[in-house]
């Protein structure tokens, strides 16, 4: 879980197969804005989403931290602000933490939402390329 | 004349000795003899006396006759009597005396003319001198008026000069303040100056120990930065940490009862790596604290050099300022003693002044009366002077009247 607009996020374990520093990142030209970019993770190229864009949140600054998601939306990682914690299901582990009750977001809705929008900027794009601007 | 007298001498002896011879004969009578001799004696000194009278009117007639033409001013025919008695002496003597008087006649009148000449020229004079006199009495009232308006004047400018010496001795004593509080300036700028340099050299050794104490505080903000290196540096370890804490929770939730042991451990050191993380987030305040301080020192610092660079800069130009001042002291200090000597030169100046002053209204006081007098004297001596021309006059007519009588002599 980690804070977003002074908001406290969470994803299900289950759905996470990592979490890492936020490496070297390349761009993509004419990606959605929601696109951070490409990078290497434990030697594989994972797609970089912006989760402050995703979630119409401001964008965050300070440090980052790269969550790789697991399958079937592996390849796939969330850019999420630092630091990120662990909250088990008992709430007076919960409790003695001081957390607030996170809202618990689902990533491949979230995942979707940016394939639907490729799939947009595809077809508008002449011979199915995407076009030179972000969304 | 001796003749005829021997002649009527010789008649009286006939006579005499005719009674002479008569008497006898008449003796019995005595009486008669008597008459007779009486009438004889009567007889001879009657003629004796007509024919001594008779010699004696005549010659006197003749004397008489020259006289009368001498009395009639007519000095050019002297007597003319002959013989040696007493009228020829008288004649001879009253020639004298004529020739006399035509001398005397003769000077009395060039003494005439020349008195009549005197008395004219006198009487010329009396008027030229009578008018220079109107103007020596003019020139004297005006003299006397100039002498009042200056008498006037030299009061006036004796109240001035009282007025003068009394502003000239206020003049000396506040001259005396002024050199006295100038002597002060002076020993205050002495003083002030020394001060200055002194406190010139206080801040320069400030800004001295400032420069070093800059030197230290860049030194402590050096290792301030150091330790923030070393406290991102451990961040970035616990943040490491931390996330391979994570990765070792989910490995062991996906590794399910097997992996319990280690998710424990796992999540302990990610608590171990939240405590690291908020010690070094502390220290990096601190650290940011340090480094803040010590550029707000640093800066501190550096205005307080470039102030005490400044009130050095400061101080330096007061101290020669003061330096310029206790110049100026002293020359003020040594023209305020001039010129505390001369006012008072000046004072003793002004009251012999205001000595001569009284001095001289005294004299144009005293010159007033003088004029006065002498104005006075002008007209005495105008009215003497009209009265000798009176004189003159008088004179001249006199001489003149005396001319007139003298010219009835005539002398040649």
């Amino acid at each position: 879980m980690f804070k977003l607009d002074g908001r406290w996020c969470a994803l299900s374990l289950d759905r996470v197969a990592g979490v890492d520093d936020p490496g070297e990142m390349r761009i993509v030209p004419g990606a959605p804005r929601a696109v951070a970019g490409l990078t290497e993770w434990r030697g594989r190229v994972v797609t970089v989403l912006d989760l402050a864009i995703l979630t119409g949140a401001p964008p965050f600054s300070g440090l980052r931290c790269l969550v790789a998601l697991a399958p079937p939306l592996d390849g796939t990682a969330f850019l999420v602000p630092a630091p990120v914690a662990l909250r088990s299901h008992d709430a007076p582990h919960a409790a003695s933490r001081n957390l607030s009750t996170p809202s618990l977001l689902d990533p491949i809705a979230l995942v979707s939402d940016v394939a639907a929008e490729v799939s947009r900027l595809a077809r508008s794009a002449p011979g199915g390329r995407l076009p030179r601007r972000n969304i | 004349m001796k003749k005829k007298l021997a002649a009527w001498f010789l008649v009286l002896a006939f006579v005499l000795a005719l009674v002479g011879v008569l008497v006898p004969r008449f003796q019995p009578d005595p009486f008669w003899s008597v008459v007779l001799i009486v009438s004889c004696d009567l007889v001879v000194g009657l003629g004796a006396s007509w024919l001594l009278s008779s010699l004696l009117t005549r010659r006197l007639r003749e004397l008489a006759a020259a006289t009368s033409v001498i009395s009639r001013g007519d000095l050019t025919r002297p007597v003319q009597l002959g013989g040696d008695d007493e009228a020829a002496e008288l004649a001879r003597s009253f020639n004298v005396m004529v020739e006399s008087l035509v001398t005397v006649v003769l000077e009395v009148r060039a003494t005439a003319e020349r008195i009549q000449g005197s008395a004219t020229s006198l009487s010329i004079t009396c008027a030229e001198m009578n008018s220079t006199t109107g103007d020596i009495a003019a020139t004297a009232h005006d003299i006397a008026r100039g002498a009042e308006l200056q008498a006037a004047r030299v009061s006036q400018t004796r109240d001035t000069t009282r007025d003068l010496t009394a502003s000239v001795e206020r003049i000396a004593d506040r001259a005396r303040s002024v050199h006295e509080v100038a002597a002060e300036a002076a020993e205050r700028a002495q003083s002030a100056a020394g001060d200055a340099r002194r406190a010139a050299d206080a801040i320069a050794q400030l800004a001295d120990r400032i420069t070093s104490a800059t030197t230290a505080v860049d030194g402590f903000r050096s290792k301030a930065d150091e330790i923030g290196k070393i406290v991102a540096f451990i961040a970035s370890i616990s943040h490491q940490t931390h996330l391979l804490a994570i990765n070792a929770t989910i490995e062991a939730a996906r590794a399910g009862e097997h992996g319990r042991g280690f998710a424990i451990v796992a999540e302990e050191v990610s608590r171990l790596s939240e405590d690291i993380r908020g010690f070094a987030e502390r220290i990096s305040s601190i650290s940011g604290e340090i480094l803040e301080g010590s550029r707000q020192v640093g800066e501190g610092i550096r205005l307080s050099v470039s102030a005490a660079d400044r009130v050095r800069e400061v101080v330096h130009r007061t101290a020669t300022s003061f330096d310029g001042i206790l110049e100026s002291s002293q020359t003020t200090l040594e023209r305020s003693a001039e010129i505390s000597r001369l006012t008072e030169h000046q004072r003793e100046d002004a009251r012999c002044l205001a000595a001569s002053l009284e001095e001289i209204s005294t004299i144009a006081h005293r010159n007033v009366g003088g004029t006065e007098e002498a104005s006075a004297s002008t007209v005495q001596q105008t009215a003497a002077m009209e009265e000798m021309a009176r004189s003159a006059e008088t004179l001249a007519r006199t001489s003149d009247k005396l001319a007139r009588l003298i010219s009835i002599f005539r002398v040649g």
